[in-house]
């Protein structure tokens, strides 16, 4: 809940640590989700020849996206590793988290957490003068 | 004809910018005669059925690593001669000594430029 620009969502205190860590695999995989569109959606807009920074730029994307699902996959294998069950003290991690959609997310269920992201939830599918696709990239 | 204008090349790489990238390449290069499979299984299965001269694989793929796919293929009859050169972010010692145990032709560092890719053809394949 948003009051003026304070965040007045009370968050749990207490969370199983392998529901908490399922949450921010779930947040990486969406961000792996997210380069991968980008680059997709930029790569038919560079001129050829690639100019070989840029080149070099897209691998990085790549790169990143290959670092961030092995990290992921840690996260899962975490998860489900013996000990996973403690209970976590999440109160004041969740108050870090900038994001509050991110936030709500990880708080569990009921805000529709690990939903799988869709195009919609990212871009606005119905362009606005302010912010067509043609803008955003 | 020339080198180039013979040459047939399979570029395997599950990441659709990076085949695409060295697409872009070969393009440049000149060569005209690629194809592109974004899995080192399906990849497998067409160079038995359909050998190139040459296969351009990405090292990190869900299934089977480039590593894993050149066993297979020197373990078969018929690829077992294929030209391989193998791109990967992160050349570690393992992965050359492996490769170089399979009978790795070259090694690509990402991030590659045309420049680098066409060197590392010639290499194994001759002056393009």
């Amino acid at each position: 809940m948003l009051w003026g620009n304070f965040d007045m969502t009370t968050h749990p205190e207490q969370m199983p640590l392998d529901q908490f860590l399922k949450g921010i695999e779930a947040e990486v995989m969406r961000c792996v989700d997210l380069l991968l569109r980008i680059e997709e959606e930029v790569l038919p807009l560079v001129s050829h020849p690639i100019a070989p920074t840029l080149g070099a730029a897209l691998q990085d994307i790549d790169l990143l996206s290959q670092c961030l699902g092995d990290i992921s996959r840690c996260l899962k294998g975490t998860a489900a590793a013996k000990g996973a069950d403690l209970t976590l003290n999440v109160g004041a991690i969740l108050a870090k988290i900038r994001l509050q959609d991110m936030r709500l997310r990880l708080e569990g269920g009921r805000h529709g957490a690990h939903k799988v992201p869709t195009r919609e939830d990212v871009f606005d599918t119905q362009p606005s003068p302010s912010a067509t696709e043609t803008h955003l990239f | 004809m020339s080198l180039k204008e013979n040459l047939r090349i399979m570029i395997v790489d599950d990441m659709s910018v990076s085949r695409a990238l060295i697409a872009q390449s070969l393009d440049e290069i000149g060569i005209k005669h690629y194809a592109t499979e974004n899995d080192a299984k399906v990849a497998l299965g067409k160079l038995a059925a359909n050998p190139v001269h040459l296969v351009i694989s990405d090292m990190n793929m869900p299934g089977m690593t480039g590593l894993q796919l050149l066993r297979a293929l020197r373990s078969a009859k018929t690829t077992q001669r294929i030209g391989f050169i193998l791109i990967t972010g992160t050349p570690s010692p393992d992965i050359v000594r492996e490769g170089q145990q399979l009978g790795l032709n070259n090694l690509i560092r990402k991030p590659f430029t045309s420049a680098t890719v066409k060197a590392a053809i010639e290499s194994v394949v001759g002056k393009l």
